[in-house]
């Protein structure tokens, strides 16, 4: 592309190897689940949906099951790392995940309303969805002292949103009644069990435009990771520009949490994994960082659907690997960012 | 050309900050602003490259009010090279020093192959083409000031803003830093506008100093005009002496 640096010529090996397991890791994981499909089932299966739509088994298996809950796990893996490489660079924090803004706790609470008083009317996702942007746009309104809002205002207020979402889900907890409070806990650990073409549309479009333009702008994260007044120095019209890639990653954070549940540390890991492969410039971190979330993601999904029986909640096991992978990691990085 | 008239400044309105500052900032001169800490010296640079909001007075970028400007306008004029810099992430030198193209980068672009070559143009006239691939948080002080210095630089505008460029580095880099600002001025006509603790520096490198004191400019003139012991006393609020060496005045306080 346009910078023929030595330094970028190394990073061509990985930029191929991670853009061969997008590709390969969504076909193997067509094979993975309760039912085993074996290879040339597969293969079958595909070939034969082009000449007759006779709808058997297999094919139910393939594309009503597992298809929608592969393209969902990387749909999600994809906005929450893309939103989490966002928020670290214009929080200049790069402890803070897409959560940092009240987001999942306004997400949850949505949630638990939805599930405890129209659990049987309404799908959860446009509740859930609401309060997820509600509660960022709470704590940036809050944040904002003389029409400035500063990185230490703006995490302590998402601290507040999350203290007073977190509440108010603890009060519809207590309230509700246990079947449907079983729905909300369900819920909270983030499950793609139930993954189904609706799903995907529900999210796909606002993925889709929000992260075009949040790649669009990749650039300048660059700029606005120098702080508010430098990258003001350096002709940024940093307030606006801030709004802009707030709502971009807050929104489709929000309509894949919606869909499905808290996903834990896949967004605050793997802008990490990304830089460390690839170096911090976003022009090549930010997307790269949404291919690699995809992967992980769908990785994480398959261990899940691998260990039937007892299918966990994959929010939990993103959880289990996660955090002690990341304590691993800031071990091994310490002083590769101050 | 930069012109400040009647320049007045407050963070609260009962303490006035900076009051009735008047300057003129050409191309091809240093003109260094003296002054004890809190004189007010970092506030102005800050104001007349619009971070912050003059309370009264005008701010003229050849002869455009400065608040008619927007940020891409005023940095198109005005390259800034702050105090203490610290990035939170390990970016390449060329990424760092290409952050000076971002007022001629369109809002959906990314730097293009020319601004490239304008990055790698500076960092060789600079002699630090050698930083080019290292990673920023991995250089020293001096080193990262040098290249803060390209960034700004790289945006070629006409005036360069450089708040205390010397402080906190070593000898060399001082040297450096100090023949970088005169060769800027010298050789390619840029106007420079810096702090400076250093009475002697500044005395060795600028044409014209101002010399500040409780918000106020007290004098302005040639170092040879204005760094005279009473002015400098009356400033500072200590006492100094001036040694002539070699037929050049050197000044050390007594203590």
């Amino acid at each position: 592309m346009d910078s023929p640096t030595v330094a970028r010529d190394n990073k061509r090996p990985i930029i191929i190897s991670i853009s061969i397991l997008f590709i390969i890791t969504p076909v193997l994981s067509l094979f993975i689940g309760a039912y085993s499909l074996s290879p040339s089932q597969v293969i079958t299966v595909i070939f034969e949906s082009f000449n007759s739509p006779t709808l058997y088994n297999e094919s139910i298996i393939l594309f009503e099951i597992r298809i929608p809950r592969i393209i969902l796990a990387m749909l999600v893996g994809f906005s929450v790392s893309v939103s989490s490489a966002t928020f670290q660079a214009i929080f200049r924090n790069p402890l803070v995940s897409e959560y940092i803004l009240g987001l999942s706790s306004g997400a949850a609470f949505g949630a638990s309303l939805s599930i405890a008083f129209f659990g049987d009317t309404m799908p959860i996702q446009p509740l859930a969805f609401l309060f997820g942007v509600i509660a960022v746009f709470l704590s940036y309104m809050m944040s904002r002292v003389r029409g400035e809002s500063t990185v230490l205002s703006l995490v302590l207020s998402g601290i507040i949103t999350t203290a007073i979402f977190t509440a108010g889900n603890y009060i519809i907890r207590y309230m509700v009644e246990p079947e449907r409070l079983q729905g909300i806990v369900v819920w909270l650990m983030g499950s793609l069990s139930s993954a189904s073409w609706q799903d995907i549309r529900c999210s796909l479009p606002i993925v889709f435009v929000g992260s075009l333009f949040l790649i669009l702008l990749r650039w300048r994260l660059n700029v606005l990771s120098m702080g508010d007044e430098e990258a003001k120095a350096l002709g940024i019209d940093v307030g606006r520009l801030k709004i802009v890639f707030i709502t971009l990653a807050s929104l489709i954070t929000a309509s894949a949490v919606s869909v499905v549940g808290i996903i834990g540390w896949i967004g605050l890991m793997v802008p990490h994994i990304t830089r460390m492969l690839l170096g911090s410039d976003n022009r090549l971190t930010l997307p790269m960082s949404g291919i690699v979330g995809a992967i992980l993601m769908l990785l994480a999904d398959d261990v899940v659907r691998l260990s039937s029986g007892v299918e966990l909640p994959v929010g939990v096991l993103t959880t289990l690997i996660g955090a002690p992978f990341f304590a691993y990691l800031i071990r091994k990085t310490r002083g590769g960012w101050e | 050309m930069i012109e400040v008239k009647g320049l007045c400044f407050s963070y609260e309105p009962s303490k006035q900050v900076l009051k009735d500052i008047n300057l003129k900032i050409r191309g091809a001169e240093v003109v260094s602003l003296l002054g004890p800490n809190g004189s007010g010296k970092t506030t102005l640079l800050k104001c007349i490259n619009g971070l912050l909001k003059a309370t009264s007075g005008d701010i003229l970028i050849n002869g455009l009010d400065l608040r008619r400007l927007k940020r891409k306008e005023i940095a198109r004029h005005i390259a800034y090279v702050p105090q203490e810099h610290k990035t939170t992430f390990p970016y390449r030198v060329l990424d760092v020093v290409l952050l000076g193209r971002a007022p001629y980068i369109g809002l959906f672009s990314s730097p293009r192959s020319s601004d490239i070559d304008s990055a790698y143009d500076v960092l060789h006239s600079m002699g630090i083409d050698h930083f080019a691939d290292r990673l920023y948080t991995h250089l020293s002080g001096g080193e990262r000031k040098l290249v803060l210095i390209a960034r700004a630089l790289c945006s070629g505008a006409p005036t360069l803003i450089l708040d205390e460029p010397t402080s906190n580095l070593d000898l060399r880099h001082q040297r450096d830093v100090l023949r970088i600002i005169k060769t800027i001025s010298k050789s390619k006509g840029q106007g420079v506008l810096m702090t400076i603790h250093d009475l002697n520096l500044a005395m060795r490198v600028s044409d014209r100093v101002l010399l500040m004191k409780d918000g106020i400019i007290v004098k302005k003139g040639t170092p040879s005009e204005v760094l005279v012991k009473e002015q400098i006393e009356y400033a500072y609020g200590c006492e100094v002496s001036i040694f002539n060496i070699d037929g050049r005045g050197i000044i050390g306080l007594s203590l």
